[in-house]
């Protein structure tokens, strides 16, 4: 799907999908039968949702628009995008031991929103318990964090995170009205804070409106990474092994930023997630789905049908995560759902690196990918991170694109990060 | 959670480039052989002979190797084939077969599989296996008394060996388009310079040849050729004659740009590529030696480790 070209000295061009030319309706693929919804869960909660130590399980009433807690009334995190009653709840371990829960709901008739958003809207639309809601919106928008200490620049990004999507470029032209109300809330939540919009050139022109302070951004993969964006709005980089928040830095993608806007509007909780479908026939198609709706029920309703050994991932191309079953739910933050034949698997070989240099070349942070993935391939991870700039990695995936020996080195730079961490934790438990 | 169809799920990224190993070789090889093909030509068939062998017997070494390390084999990824392809360019025409196997085994065994295999080699293996035919049979890589035998319409006395004896005037017999069109005495891919320049520009332009390693390599050439010939003009010969003669432009396009023996980084390559070049017109001019390009090449391997760690800062490394 990618064009090559012929000079291979130039750096491999990788354009996002781009919104041009028409703003066509996102299919709607209807209210499902049942929906999932999927909440990260720390490994000691884990056995909780196990042992059926949570408040939502089977046989409870959730309402449409409602919020639940999982474990306790107090924490609420659980936004309903859909009335009915929960089928089971159970657990999941995703990529690098990370733990889900996953609320079965069975939906019922759709039937008048739950007024607890309007209620707390009117008490403080600025209130905790307002942006407890808000945060749970289509694009995960990070507004309970916005409003503590320590953000001082905002990002609204008009850019994807990965190729073969385009809702955020979507959602900004096509809910312009609802972008622009989003965004000043944003501004009146934060007022100290720098609000900068990141957008693709070609819809430089459209930011005026808007009245932010813009950059317009190459629309070439991996212009959109939050990391790389950061060090361009601020001039230098989010010191390395530092997550963007604890730097002070937010991002908001546009399609939260509308859907606030459009909360703030109808005074009710927008749950309909756009996401790019990418299909067998190389069609792309823009559909809008209520959260936690499977993937199997929209592939139904765009007449896609799954054959074993096909590629299911949700995400982009690039940093998204294969999946091993269809009814895996979409969440608020899946922009793009890919699904390809097994002639299109890419394969691994067992050749050791070439030091070719084409990584290094790629490398949006300078690394020096050849020297570490030798000391990867030992699990030298400490030295990696010490010597070889381990901690630098902004995550986008391009050295394995690039890699001429097939090696999986975004697998094993993810895998060196994670065991990271986990030993971190694991001492800092052990200090205590 | 689960259902009966079996999907296939793998990390990310989902896309990945064409290229490969095995692809990557044969383009190097193509590269080769249309600076090979008018060697061919020239010397006709022992030629064919020499590098027939030199291919046939680096892949079986390599198979050899597999086989008694009980490893899955390796040649299809078509580096031991390259290996040998340019291990005969550097061959006069009339190496005798033991020696073409010979250095096939110093090429394949000796400077890569004991290594580890492809991408753990410290030196270009064809250099390497050149340089030690070149050290351990100095009669049997003399062009001057390989090539006696053949009676061409231009001179066949070596032009490094021309240069260094008899004074630089010597080089005014050879005239560039000769050069260029492999009118001259020497390995068997390395005499035609425009075939060597045609393929090389190719692996250049399709990146498989980081260019700033080539172009620094020839523009050390061309500079210290161009001092050391305005130093003393009757002593040593000119730019143009370094560049086109012996080994240079092989060891700038195909010995010098080997992946594993050279760096990556911008500042590096250039400090490799120069020094390279460099040390080629050094050796050649004051040494001992009469064509330096192999053992700048392999000098500059050893200088490799060293020179890669000037690298740029990482994103966000205090």
């Amino acid at each position: 799907m990618i064009r090559r070209s012929f000079f291979g000295y130039l750096a491999a061009r990788l354009p996002y999908e781009t919104v041009q030319g028409g703003l066509p309706d996102p299919v709607d693929t209807g209210l499902p039968g049942g929906i999932t919804l999927q909440i990260q869960v720390g490994a000691d909660q884990k056995s909780l949702v196990n042992k059926k130590k949570t408040i939502l399980k089977k046989g409870v009433e959730v309402h449409r628009g409602g919020i639940y807690g999982l474990f306790d009334e107090e924490t609420k995190e659980i936004t309903a995008p859909v009335s009915g009653t929960v089928t089971s709840v159970e657990t999941r371990t995703g990529n690098y031991g990370r733990h889900f829960a996953l609320v079965h709901i069975e939906t019922s008739e759709e039937g008048d929103a739950s007024p607890a958003f309007t209620e707390a809207l009117t008490a403080d639309a600025k209130g905790a318990d307002s942006l407890t809601f808000l945060s749970q919106l289509p694009g995960r928008p990070a507004f309970k964090r916005l409003a503590e200490e320590g953000i001082h620049t905002v990002i609204l990004s008009v850019l994807e995170k990965d190729l073969l999507t385009n809702v955020n470029q979507y959602a900004f032209q096509a809910r312009k009205a609802d972008f622009k109300r989003g965004a000043d809330f944003i501004k009146e939540l934060a007022p100290t804070a720098r609000v900068v919009l990141a957008l693709p050139l070609y819809l430089e022109a459209e930011a005026k409106e808007i009245g932010c302070e813009t950059i317009g951004v190459k629309n070439l993969y991996p212009n959109g990474n939050p990391l790389l964006l950061a060090k361009r709005i601020s001039g230098k980089a989010v010191e390395a092994g530092k997550s963007l928040e604890e730097s002070g830095f937010l991002l908001f993608s546009a399609e939260a930023v509308a859907a606030a806007g459009k909360a703030l509007r109808t005074q009710s909780l927008p749950q309909e997630k756009l996401v790019t479908l990418s299909l067998k026939n190389k069609e792309t198609k823009l559909v809008s789905a209520r959260i936690g709706t499977p993937v199997a029920k929209i592939f139904e309703a765009v007449g896609e049908e799954l054959a074993e050994r096909d590629h299911l991932i949700l995400g982009g191309p690039l940093t998204g995560t294969s999946v091993y079953t269809s009814n895996m739910p979409v969440s608020a933050d899946t922009d793009a759902i890919i699904c390809h034949g097994p002639e299109n698997m890419p394969r691994l070989t067992e050749t050791y690196c070439i030091n070719c240099g084409k990584c290094v070349r790629i490398c949006p942070a300078h690394m020096p990918v050849n020297l570490l993935i030798r000391a990867l391939e030992n699990g030298l991870y400490e030295e990696a991170a010490e010597k070889y700039d381990l901690n630098s990695c902004v995550e986008c995936g391009l050295c394995s694109f690039i890699c001429v020996a097939t090696l999986p080195l975004f697998q094993q730079i993810m895998l060196a990060r994670h065991t990271l961490t986990e030993n971190e934790k694991r001492a800092e438990k052990g200090g205590l | 959670m689960t259902d009966s169809t079996k999907l296939i799920v793998s990390h990310a990224p989902f896309y990945r480039d064409a290229c490969t190993v095995m692809k990557r070789s044969y383009l190097i090889m193509a590269a080769a052989l249309v600076a090979i093909i008018p060697g061919l030509l020239i010397f006709g068939i022992p030629a064919v002979g020499v590098c027939a062998l030199a291919v046939a017997s680096a892949i079986l070494w390599e198979l050899t190797a597999n086989t008694l390390m009980k490893q899955t084999p390796t040649i299809g990824d078509g580096n031991a084939a390259m290996i040998g392809l340019i291990l005969a360019m550097l061959l006069p025409a009339t190496a005798p077969w033991w020696m073409v196997i010979t250095g096939t085994f110093v090429a394949v065994i000796m400077s890569k599989t004991v290594f580890g295999g492809i991408g753990g080699n410290p030196f270009c293996p064809p250099a390497l296996s050149a340089a030690v035919l070149m050290i351990s049979w100095p009669h049997l890589m003399n062009f001057n008394g390989m090539l006696v035998n053949y009676d061409m319409a231009w001179s066949m006395v070596d032009p490094l060996i021309n240069a260094k004896f008899f004074g630089a005037e010597t080089a005014d017999l050879y005239t560039t388009t000769d050069l260029l069109m492999g009118h001259q005495a020497g390995g068997i891919g390395a005499v035609c310079g425009a075939g060597l320049i045609i393929g090389g520009i190719f692996l250049m332009v399709r990146g498989i040849n980081r260019w700033e390693i080539c172009l620094s390599f020839l523009s050390g050439i061309f500079t210290s050729a161009l001092l050391f010939h305005m130093s003393n003009p009757d002593l040593y010969a000119g730019p143009i004659f370094h560049l086109l003669t012996g080994y240079t432009l092989v060891a700038a396009f195909f010995l010098a740009t080997e992946d594993a023996s050279s760096p990556v980084n911008t500042i590096p390559m250039l400090i490799y590529g120069f020094g390279g070049g460099m040390l080629t017109v050094l050796i050649r001019n004051k040494g001992a030696w009469v064509d330096g390009a192999l053992f700048a090449v392999l000098l500059m391997n050893l200088a490799n480790p060293i020179l890669d760690m000037i690298r740029p800062k990482a994103l966000g490394k205090v």
